[in-house]
């Protein structure tokens, strides 16, 4: 569904995103997370040809968003972050006005648009003038809109932002009903509501992936923590080709000590093996912790070791 | 140095300076960075640098010579231009079709073919503009008119003159510090624009304005080289063919080239028309200039004719006349025939309104006159014919007894102030170019051509001057009639003679139609003493251009008649105050409405 | 392009221009002054009735003579055409309206359109009152220089919708692309006017050009019923300029 390559986005001398790759399949639901400036909103208006990409490739549906703008757009439905609306038009006249901008035939709007207003708990505002609803009602307004042409993907950026708890609870429960029919990517930095609503997760820090995994592997799974004394990349090799290592992150390398996060298959504990491995090349073992992580502990890990490895090349892939 | 900086000051070195810089401009854009500073780091998968540099170096350089093209196309001709047209769309397609596959990798290559891809778009665009600009300044250099009179539409006959000029033509418009002429201004001005637009290279306007002390020094040279600027206090347009000695000048006050048309004709409620002759007096003297001759016109005097110097409006004299011709170029003067025969210079002889007799010597003079092939015009009526009832009836013409009244066709309700009705088919050249007008022709008598009428018993048939071809054009309407009875406003049957009557005839020279020769005019006559006195000309300025046409005819010169003058009927505003208010209340109130309405309603209906 | 997408593009602009109140604000001000030149006409018509020349082209007195129209339309102009890109850009739902299968170049001709209607729509209140000069006042004008004026004043809106369209796509703030648009006006109105009698006070040989360029001296064209293509056609091309200026605005904005 979604294939991102090398994707990168500079504005100026700043670097917003940085390289990413990553691919997402058909009905997954993706829960893009990271904090604020991470380049979520970048990575996303990238991805919804709002914006071009400075190098790298993107495609939806084997659409370029480079070279297929239009193509991709006809696939997507997109809620921008705060949701943009134009005040003076009513529910049902913006509906209308947004099928017959994206397309859908005549015969087919009057029951698009009955349908997304249901589907978004909105029958009954449909007559309401845009400027005077809720935030909430904004949010469900923006979530319809991107739903009338019914798109493969649906991108949505910060759906709960701003909203109260109830609120946020429907959202989330429309947004898993709507992950049957479509592939979602959202946004957030919100932990548990990717822990609510995703399959899968893309952690973004500093405009890099820090972490791409399913989400259930996330919660179960246990990180080796390892200090040693000794050259890093060599460490780090020596490491990385114990069998059932999936992923070896240096999390800190500083006056010859270097700090390495382990991530094993299926959270298998290999300390005794990595230790003898350290151990048999002459470096000193300092230190080696089996740690079970939260989401929400990785996700703080992550963007803190992503702010001090700014220079350092992508660690591995999805 | 003086060398070098007249080499900088040269076009083809600031087209290039300008290339140069544009040049520069656009390879910064392109590339990220300007020429010696080092370009963006690029991702480690894109070529490198210098190849980069190439590329955006190569693209610019594609717009450049694309937009180097259509200068030298403007400035030295299409051929010149196709070689840099063609190598600089070369390097704008070699660029897209290179350099886009390197689009996802590249940042400052995908600037680069963007750039190219702009530049061949707006290249098209602003050719398709330059040529819509081109074609519309090559043939639309004339406004379109949309005005129903066609005010700014100058005659064929015209804008053939102004081909025609071999020198330039001077026209000056002189403000006067008299206001009078000022609503007229706009007026000649548009014409000035008008004939300007004929020959732009050959004409130059000018505005000089008597209230402008900046210009004072202008004014001066343009008085003394033209003495008659001094008597116009008002506006004056100053025409000058050539400079120098050998130059034509003519003033012409704008005060008479605006007039009031055909007040003695009875016109619809609420209209008035004025003529604005503007176009005539400055074609026909500019004609005058090419020719680059006067004529001259004698008047006979002695008899109790008016006097040509007389020039106030209210009195009987032919001033008007004689400074119309005047600035049409002829010159008018006295003719004593007492002494000698008509000089040689004289080209054409007017006898308007003898009280006395013309002695034989005289009359002799006259037909020696016309004997050399020249023409005459007569104004006068029956009653005043200062025996030149033989010269006339050597031209077929005669004048009949009586004068003609009218109970419709008249001016100022009297009967014998005749006025012509409008003609719907002139079949004479004089009357051609004056379409529909009217003449007032005051105690005139009827006119009738020898031969044409049915003999009475006892009549022989009389003499006819086989040369000769007597023609009317102009006529009196049905309803008027020659009353023979002095004193009597009745229309008599059997005695009197019914119209519509003969008032004014022209007789020419029979040729034989071989080779084209068009018949030689020789006499016109008009049937009214008063015709062509200023009286008559303030209130009726249609007769000015029937005298008018009439010399020129006698010229001989068919295509330089009269133009036609300018009639704008202007509409007269009758409502009274009480509509007035209703005109501006109504239509404001309606909209008001309409828009509050309008507006409370949305409001209402949108209101959640 | 195509033009299934313009018209609910167009529709949305000019009903966003009367859900507001500033069309109407707008209108009541041309209203005001149709007013007070048509009463200044009759005025006018009265008293040239004794005079012999009558009044050759009341439009000119009417419209385009009218210093206090022509201020009207130097403010009203860019107060229209400001919000038409620049609010789009921010409240950002440009966002939403460059992530639907339309392309910049329909967005931006579809509300120029918008913007021409809605300058058409202000000079109706002038209209409204000729015909009732024509029929109930009997006062038959001629109609030549009346159409010749429509022309060139629609002419002149294209132009000048552009123009307000062009700056109001460089900005997200409306008073900015407001103020552009008024200067880039009064230089088109004003300015060249003044230079024009500055360079034929000094007969300067640019006064010709001066007086070509003159906004104030091509519409006393059109309203004396001279129709000039050149005027037309150089209209025209700062338009399409304009336009295509635009369109490349908002697509540089992707970048």
């Amino acid at each position: 569904m979604i294939e991102v390559a090398d994707l990168s986005k500079q504005y100026g001398t700043i670097q917003a995103v940085k390289k990413l790759t990553f691919h997402v399949d058909r009905g997954e639901i993706v829960g893009f997370l990271g904090p604020n400036g991470a380049g979520k909103t970048t990575t996303m208006r990238m991805l919804t040809t709002y914006l071009t990409p400075t190098s790298g490739r993107a495609s939806i549906s084997g659409h370029d968003v480079l070279d297929e703008a239009l193509e991709v757009r006809k696939k997507v439905g997109y809620l921008p972050e705060n949701v943009p609306l134009y005040p003076e038009m009513r529910v049902r006249e913006y509906l209308s006005y947004r099928a017959q901008l994206k397309d859908v035939p005549r015969s087919k709007r009057r029951s698009a648009i009955d349908y997304v207003l249901e589907r978004c708990g909105l029958a009954d505002f449909d007559r309401r003038i845009l400027g005077q609803l809720s935030k909430g009602y904004r949010q469900r307004v923006g979530l319809a809109e991107s739903l009338i042409h019914d798109p493969d993907l649906l991108i949505l950026d910060e759906p709960t932002a701003g909203l109260d708890p109830i609120q946020v609870r429907e959202v989330r429960a429309l947004i898993r009903e709507l992950g049957g029919k479509h592939t979602i990517l959202l946004s957030t930095h919100i932990m548990t509501e990717v822990e609510a609503v995703c399959g899968r997760v893309i952690l973004i820090a500093a405009g890099r992936i820090a972490i791409d995994d399913r989400i259930e592997r996330i919660q179960t799974e246990n990180a080796i923590v390892l200090q040693a004394r000794g050259p890093e990349n060599a460490m780090k090799k020596a490491l990385e080709s114990a069998p059932k290592v999936r992923r070896v992150t240096t999390l800190n390398d500083s006056g010859g000590v270097a700090t390495f996060e382990i991530q094993t298959e299926d959270g298998v504990d290999l300390r005794e093996e990595l230790a003898h491995r350290l151990v048999h090349n002459g470096w000193a073992l300092r230190q080696l912790d089996l740690r079970r992580s939260s989401l929400e502990e990785r996700f703080v890990r992550a963007v803190a070791d992503a702010s001090v490895r700014v220079d350092q090349p992508e660690s591995g892939a999805a | 140095m003086t060398s070098i900086l007249e080499l900088v000051g040269r076009t083809e070195m600031m087209i290039l300076g300008l290339a140069v810089s544009l040049f520069l401009a656009f390879y910064w854009l392109v590339r990220g960075a300007p020429i010696g500073q080092s370009a963006p780091a690029e991702p480690s998968e894109a070529p490198s640098t210098g190849f980069r540099d190439r590329a955006a170096a190569f693209a610019v350089l594609g717009l450049i010579l694309v937009l180097a093209g259509a200068y030298v196309a403007v400035a030295y001709g299409i051929p010149w231009s196709l070689l840099p047209f063609g190598v600089g769309y070369a390097l704008i397609f070699r660029t897209i079709s290179k350099y886009s596959s390197y689009r996802h990798v590249s940042p400052s290559l995908r600037r680069t073919v963007e750039f190219a891809q702009t530049s061949l778009r707006f290249t098209l665009l602003a050719g398709l503009l330059l040529i819509v600009n081109i074609f519309a300044f090559k043939y639309g250099g004339n406004p379109i008119d949309f005005t129903h009179d066609e005010a700014f539409t100058l005659s064929t006959l015209s804008s053939g003159r102004m081909q025609k000029l071999e020198r330039t033509l001077h026209m000056t418009l002189v403000l006067g510090r008299d206001e009078s002429a000022r609503r007229s201004r706009d007026r000649v001005r548009q014409l000035a624009d008008l004939y300007k637009r004929e020959n732009p290279s050959k004409i130059e306007i000018k505005e000089l304005a008597a209230f402008n002390p900046n210009q004072a020094a202008d004014l001066d040279d343009i008085m003394k080289r033209n003495p008659d600027l001094m008597m116009s206090r008002g506006d004056a347009v100053v025409l000058e063919y050539g400079e120098g000695a050998s130059a034509g000048r003519s003033v012409i006050p704008v005060v008479d080239l605006l007039q009031l048309a055909t007040p003695g004709a009875p016109t619809a409620e609420g209209r008035l028309a004025t003529a604005f002759r503007g176009e005539d007096a400055i074609t026909s003297t500019v004609a005058r200039f090419i020719e680059g001759k006067r004529t001259i016109v004698g008047f006979t005097s002695g008899h109790g004719e008016p006097s040509l110097d007389q020039v106030d409006p209210r009195e009987m004299g032919l001033g008007l006349w004689k400074s119309r011709l005047a600035s049409l170029g002829a010159v008018a003067t006295d003719l004593n025939l007492v002494k000698e025969g008509v000089p040689a210079e004289v080209s054409l002889v007017v006898i308007v309104w003898p009280k006395a007799a013309f002695s034989e010597s005289e009359l002799e003079h006259l037909k020696k006159y016309l004997a050399s092939g020249k023409p005459m015009i007569v104004v006068t009526n029956a009653q005043n014919l200062g025996g030149l009832q033989g010269l006339l009836a050597m031209h077929n013409i005669t004048f009949d007894a009586g004068r003609i009244l009218d109970p419709e066709w008249n001016a100022a309700r009297q009967m014998d102030q005749i006025v012509t009705p409008p003609i719907t088919i002139p079949e004479h050249p004089i009357i051609a170019a004056l379409g529909k007008q009217s003449f007032l022709f005051p105690v005139a008598s009827p006119l009738s051509v020898i031969g044409s009428a049915p003999l009475r018993q006892g009549e022989s048939k009389p003499q006819v001057n086989p040369a000769i071809i007597a023609a009317p054009f102009l006529r009196t309407s049905p309803r008027s009639w020659s009353e023979t009875k002095e004193g009597s406003y009745q229309f008599d049957a059997g005695v009197d003679a019914k119209g519509p009557l003969v008032v004014g005839m022209a007789a020419m020279e029979r040729v034989e139609a071989i080779n084209g020769a068009k018949p030689k005019p020789r006499l016109v006559v008009f049937s009214s003493p008063y015709m062509a006195l200023n009286t008559t000309l303030r209130n009726d300025p249609a007769n000015m251009d029937l005298l008018m046409n009439a010399v020129e005819w006698l010229k001989g010169k068919e295509e330089s008649l009269g133009v036609a003058p300018k009639v704008h009927t202007a509409v007269l505003f009758t409502a009274d105050p009480s509509l007035r208010t209703k005109l501006h209340l109504v239509p404001t109130i309606i909209s008001v409405v309409l828009i509050v309405g309008f507006g409370v309603l949305l409001y209402l209906a949108r209101r959640a | 392009m195509s033009v299934r997408h313009l018209f609910p593009l167009f529709r949305r602009e000019l009903a966003s221009y009367f859900l507001g109140p500033m069309a109407f604000l707008v209108l009541l001000a041309f209203q005001g002054i149709a007013w007070f030149n048509f009463w200044d006409l009759l005025e006018r018509l009265d008293r040239n009735r004794a005079t012999v020349s009558g009044l050759r082209d009341p439009l000119n007195f009417y419209l385009s003579g009218s210093v206090p129209f022509w201020i009207a339309l130097m403010i009203a102009l860019p107060a229209l055409t400001m919000r038409l890109i620049s609010e789009e850009n921010r409240s950002g739902t440009i966002e939403t309206l460059l992530t639907v299968p339309i392309t910049e170049g329909e967005v931006v001709i579809s509300k120029w359109l918008a913007g021409v209607v809605m300058y058409i729509v202000m000079l109706m209140p002038f209209i409204i009152y000729l015909p009732f000069l024509y029929v109930q006042g009997k006062f038959h004008f001629d109609i030549g220089p009346f159409i010749s004026l429509s022309i060139g004043m629609l002419s002149l809106g294209l132009m000048f919708v552009a123009i307000g369209l062009f700056f109001s796509s460089l900005t997200r703030n409306q008073i900015v692309a407001a103020i552009w648009t008024f200067l880039t006006f009064f230089l088109f109105i004003f300015l060249t006017e003044a230079a024009y009698g500055y360079a034929l006070a000094k007969q300067e040989r640019w006064a010709e050009l001066m007086q070509f360029l003159s906004v104030l001296n091509q519409v006393h064209a059109f309203a004396i019923g001279q129709l000039d293509l050149r005027i037309l056609s150089v209209h025209f091309s700062i338009c399409a300029l304009m336009l295509f200026l635009t369109i490349k605005v908002v697509e540089w904005r992707r970048a």
